[in-house]
Order: C-alpha cells, then structure tokens, then sequence
C-alpha cells in the first residue's frame, strides 16, 4: 500500500504546531507557559449522531476532549477511543464535567447517524459529530488539524491519515493540554483530573 | 462478561501451538463497524527457538493482511506497512492496540464480536501456523482488557 503523499500547506502548518506544543509542554498536560502562541479550537458547528445540529455553545460549562478520526479506522481511532473510555471510568463523578468529542474527518462515510452508532461502542459520554465537508474542514482547521485520504489505489476502500492527538479544552472553549492517542489509560486520567478537580 | 472470559480463555488454549518454535498468546481481533472493509488482529509471539521473522499474514476472512506500525510525523499518525516483523531469539513481540497490528484489508463480512476467524502467520524459514481468534468488541483494548463494552 502506498503510503500518503498529499503534503501541504496545513501539514507544514501542523508540523510547527506540533513543535511548538512539543517544545512548550511535552505531550502530557503540563499548564502550557506560551498558551497565546497558537490558538486550538474555536467555534464550531457540527451534527450529532440523532442528526440535531450542535455548536460550542452546547457544551459551554463542561471541558471537552476533542479528538479527530473516522469509524472505518480499523487501529488508533478505537484505540484512542477506548482508552478515552476507560479513563472517564477512572475518573468517576469528574466524568459528567466531561465530554469527549469524537469528529469524523471522513464525512462522507461518517454520517451523523454513522457516528451515533458507533460511539454508541463507547462510554456514554463520547459524542460522535460529522456535519457537511465545509463544517468539517472548519472544525479541523481550527485544531491545526491535518487530514487526507491515503492512496490505497481503491477509492471506495481508503484510509485516512490524521492528526491523533486528543485536545482539552476547558468549559469556557479555551485549550488547557493534549494527549497522545496512545497515552496510558492512567496518565490521560491523572491528566484530566488535574484540569478536573 | 464471564461466557466471554470462558471463550477467551478456550481460544487462549486453542491458539497456543505453533510452528517455529513462536508461541502465540492472546490472539484477537477487534470487530468493525458498520461497512468498515478494515479490521485489526493482535497477538504476543514469543520465539522459543533461534531468530526469525513474520513475513506474511493471511485471513480468508479478508482480500489480504498486512503488518502494520505506525509512524509518529509530529502529532501525525500514519500507519506504514512493514515487509517483515522480526522475532529475536527468546524474546516476545507484541501486536497491541496503537502499535504493531496485522492488517485485515478488503473484509469479506463484518467481523462480528462473539465470532471468530483465522489467521495465518508465515515465518522466515517457510513454516506457517494457522490459529483461530476470537472477535472482541469495537472498544475492547484486549482479552483481559478491563475496558469496552458500553453497550
């Protein structure tokens, strides 16, 4: 299989970003010193798996954990996805402060109900959001977040790379520290808690 | 949840020969959703005998299988595919959830938790083994995984 080679702009874009938050705070969840550097997040609109259209506004007062990927990604994304999970049942009561936001970057496929029901594999507190390609593009640009389809040679049977990181945002929308997919179930919830509690 | 620890452990047993002298342990796969055409097995391979190396994999449950890493590209995540896993003397490789997997590519039919399919490992020096695994759910980390199933 080939692997992608559509480079860009918003890759070299997320590459300084990745540097800068590598530089500045490691992956784990220290209070970032430079926050002002780059901004993660924003406004948003996107649909919910039972097809009613959501903003930031509908999570105001909550943190969110914000990370990026599709349902037919067949390792990271339940990787991400699980361990998300688990660290919610860690974290107990804090959990309901919490909501994990998983957004396609395969809207085509993802459909909002697509999403529903896949979350649905998950703790009751993961939300899966899809929304039209424009709503998507907006969401990921917002995050500095890269993703295209790989070259599988098979257009209806394709993959699609993406930025893995899981972002935490606070209740007021602003971005407090990320998270490698891969973070121990441990370290992502001794990570949230301390944005938590 | 203790019917699925029982089958597990039934698969444990049933996936623990192989040729080359590599024992394979905990062997799975995770079920896929929907039209997902891609799925994941992971297993532990511990080389009892001298260093050798996975070559190929093969399922008839899929078009092909793959070994799969990923590379880190900042905080981009691409999976590579490998030519080859190498299984150092004495020691245990383990295909887990965010590193090394076998990549089933072009399913044939959903995999579906509670089921099981077969997978074939093929070695360097030419010997295979063929072992069946059981299909854990969506957001299952692993048999003795504590985490999944929020149904």
């Amino acid at each position: 299989m080939n692997r992608i080679i559509v480079w860009g702009l918003a890759f070299a874009a997320l590459i300084a970003f990745g540097l800068s938050l590598a530089g500045r705070e490691g992956m784990l969840g220290e209070p970032a010193v430079q926050q002002q550097q780059v901004s993660v997040g924003g406004p948003f609109t996107l649909v919910r798996g039972d097809g009613v259209t959501v903003t930031q506004a509908d999570f105001a007062g909550e943190h969110t954990l914000v990370l990026f990927g599709y349902t037919f990604c067949p390792d990271v994304c339940p990787t991400a996805l699980a361990t998300a999970s688990a660290a919610l049942e860690a974290l107990g009561e804090d959990a309901e402060k919490l909501s994990v936001l998983f957004v396609t970057v395969d809207p085509e496929r993802d459909t909002p109900a697509v999403m529903g029901d896949y979350v649905a594999n998950f703790h009751p507190r993961v939300v899966g959001l899809s929304g039209s390609a424009e709503q998507i593009a907006a969401m990921a640009g917002a995050y500095h977040v890269y993703y295209a389809k790989a070259d599988s040679g098979d257009t209806e049977d394709y993959l699609v790379d993406h930025s893995a990181a899981l972002y935490l945002m606070g209740p007021d929308g602003v971005y407090l520290a990320n998270f490698r997919f891969n973070a121990s179930v441990e370290e992502l919830a001794a990570g949230l808690r301390e944005h938590l509690s | 949840m203790s019917g699925l620890r029982a089958l597990l452990v039934w698969f444990a047993l049933a996936g623990g020969a192989a040729a080359a002298d590599v024992g394979i342990a905990e062997p799975w796969a995770r079920a896929t959703p929907g039209a997902a055409s891609n799925g994941a097995i992971y297993l532990s391979l511990t080389n009892h005998g001298a260093d050798t190396a996975i070559i190929a994999a093969a399922s008839p449950a899929a078009k092909a299988a793959a070994l799969h890493g990923h590379e880190m590209d900042g905080d981009m995540m691409r999976m590579r595919a490998l030519e080859s896993v190498a299984l150092p003397a004495g020691e245990t490789v383990t295909f887990a959830p965010g590193g090394l997997h076998i990549m089933l590519m072009g399913l044939a039919a959903p995999l579906v938790e509670g089921e099981s399919l077969s997978l074939t490992l093929t070695f360097a020096d030419g010997d295979s083994a063929t072992i069946r695994l059981p299909i854990l759910g969506v957001g299952a980390m692993g048999p003795g995984g504590s985490h999944g199933g929020h149904h």
